[in-house]
């Protein structure tokens, strides 16, 4: 069955409100933002239906939209669970054990060997540099933070979303020693 | 050592809350009109006499490149911050955005009034969506006291907007970025023609990094004579550091340019893990610049020249500290897959060779390859080097090149054994 896509009525407004914010002419700079807001929307992953929306919404080529789509890492094209845990790769977060903690999170989440956890609640990918190397190891879950990151520290956190609790956002802020 | 004093950065670890209030307490915005009404010709002036050069990487004179607008070309101007920070050890930005967003607004205020400029985009990674509500809430606070907006101070028209990037290195390329910013996938432009005679939507446009925008208020405040008794001749002033890796205390912390590397480490970071005699290795500013062996870093100093003189460059200011638990190979092998999986596909000698160079460092790290592997290696480098539109490429040669520098010999005897 072919699945209808539109925005809410809420991402309705704030799709016109992003257009806003380019000179009138440059339709295609709202591509990216609307591309998030329809993922998000459509419980974290695109489909074509979508893309196809988001080309017509803005009245512009379905394949110019579905190239972004493809090229930027943030857009998902495959259903993802409720939760996507990314554990970063880069060379610091590696080099302090983020392959065994990818592995860990696997596990925890039920997620060997497939995509989504039978639950539906989880994925796990690594993903390149967050940018978040003086917290080292950084894992993100959705759009939370979660930093120095250990398999204790991002166990609790799987177990806390099994029992629905929400995604606590917390910061670490590492400071210099010299006292401020 | 940098006196309390003389930080550009007064609340960089947000401890002392982050808003508009605190921010002016702290003395942002204090004499703004005064150092507009000096004119855009001082700004620009100013700026260049104090030797700011960009703190994105490339380290090109601020000021010179805001000069190159032309004023009398009718076509609006942009001034486009880069905000895409994702240069694996990078992580200043960040607490730019999350804890000092008001020295960003500020800072995109004054160089938008010296190139003239009436819109402003801030390009953010997509990782960044929880630290960037505060840098909204500062460009929502300057719409509300009369900042941004029309005929702000009766000096000038801003409005400033932020786009999200999705998860593309390449665009914090800035021809690439402009290519995200209008929408499209993040292949760099050949160059020229240069942003600043064709940007954003073909127009004029000043891009400058996150960093280099916060600190054009305090320069402009304290004079340019100020910042340059910082640091050292050919760096002056101060540079955030963000010092990750296997040290006691990893942290984000703003330096005089030419502090001594072990300074630097033992002040504020607690020294390497282990102790001295447990260190390895530095990458000193980011994943491309060469690694820099324990051996070479006795007398490292954090400037342009002291880098020079190792064959390393200062970069980013990402210091990546090693000690022995590293393999190095492997930290190599992780950077080249990076850049490997970061290319953008556009140049054949990027997208193939740094595809090779994982390949062979796959091969080394499982004992298959042959000490002339090794060899041919080095010789992808050379051939690929400065072959590309873009200088991501010449970014995995010099993480490379470097490596093999130090580590060649060793590596082609692990595989003769």
């Amino acid at each position: 069955m072919l699945e209808i896509f539109s925005f809410s009525e809420e991402n309705k407004k704030l799709a016109q409100d992003t257009l806003k914010k380019y000179p009138e002419s440059k339709r295609f700079s709202a591509i990216m933002p609307l591309l998030t807001m329809a993922q998000n929307q459509n419980g974290g992953y695109l489909t074509e239906n979508v893309i196809a929306y988001v080309a017509d919404y803005l009245g512009v080529s379905v394949m110019s939209v579905a190239e972004v789509a493809n090229f930027y890492s943030m857009y998902n094209l495959k259903p993802v669970g409720k939760y996507l845990i990314q554990t970063c790769n880069s060379v610091v977060c590696c080099m302090k054990g983020s392959d065994e903690l990818y592995e860990h999170a696997k596990e925890i989440t039920g997620t060997k060997n497939k995509d989504v956890s039978a639950d539906g609640l989880f994925s796990v990918k690594k993903v390149e540099c967050l940018g978040a190397c003086s917290n080292a190891i950084a894992v993100k879950i959705n759009d939370v933070f979660v930093e120095e990151a250990t398999k204790a520290s991002l166990a609790e956190r799987v177990a806390n979303l099994k029992q629905g609790l929400p995604l606590e956002e917390k910061f670490i802020v590492r400071k210099s020693l010299i006292e401020e | 050592m940098l006196e309390k004093n003389d930080r550009v950065f007064n609340n960089l670890y947000g401890t002392k809350g982050v808003s508009f209030d605190v921010a002016k307490s702290l003395g942002d915005f204090s004499n703004l009109k005064e150092i507009l009404g000096k004119g855009a010709d001082y700004i620009i002036n100013e700026i260049k006499n104090s030797q700011l050069k960009g703190r994105g990487g490339a380290g090109f004179p601020t000021g010179m490149k805001w000069s190159f607008i032309n004023k009398k070309d009718p076509r609006p101007k942009y001034l486009v911050i880069n905000g895409d920070e994702g240069e694996p050890g990078t992580c200043k930005d960040r607490e730019i955005i999350r804890h000092e967003p008001y020295k960003i607004v500020e800072g995109a205020i004054i160089s938008s009034y010296a190139i003239e400029a009436k819109a402003c985009y801030i390009y953010i990674r997509g990782e960044f969506i929880q630290e960037t509500r505060a840098l909204q809430k500062a460009i929502d606070d300057a719409y509300a006291n009369g900042l941004l907006g029309k005929n702000c101070l009766g000096m000038y028209d801003l409005d400033i907007y932020i786009h999200f990037g999705a998860g593309a290195y390449i665009c914090g390329e800035e021809t690439a970025l402009l290519e995200s910013l209008e929408g499209r996938k993040g292949f760099p432009r050949i160059k020229p023609p240069f942003p600043a005679v064709s940007g954003l939507y073909a127009n004029p446009t000043v891009i400058n990094n996150i960093e280099t925008i916060a600190v054009v208020p305090t320069i402009l405040r304290r004079g340019a004579d100020w910042y340059k008794s910082m640091g050292v001749a050919e760096a002056a002033g101060t540079k955030l550091f963000c010092i990750s890796g296997f040290v006691n205390n990893p942290c984000v912390v703003e330096e005089k340019l030419g502090i001594g590397f072990k300074e630097l480490i033992d002040t504020h970071c607690g020294g390497v893990i282990g102790g001295w005699d447990n260190f390895l290795a530095v990458i000193p500013g980011g994943s491309s610049t060469p690694i820099i062996p324990a051996a070479l870093c006795e007398r490292l100093t954090m400037d342009f020249e002291g880098m020079k003189a190792v064959g390393s460059s200062l970069g980013t200011g990402a210091v990546i500290v090693f000690n022995k638990s590293v393999e190095i190979l492997r930290a190599m092998k992780n950077i080249v897959a990076f850049y490997n999986h970061e290319s953008c596909g556009q140049c054949t000698p990027c997208r193939e060779g740094s595809a090779a160079a994982v390949k062979i460092m796959n091969s080394i790290i499982n004992k298959e390859a042959q000490p002339k592997d090794v060899d041919l290696l080095e010789r992808i480098m050379d051939d690929t080097f400065g072959t590309t539109i873009c200088a991501l490429n010449d970014a995995t040669v010099f993480a490379v090149k470097g490596f093999l520098k130090h580590y060649k010999e060793d590596i082609k005897q692990s595989l003769q054994i």
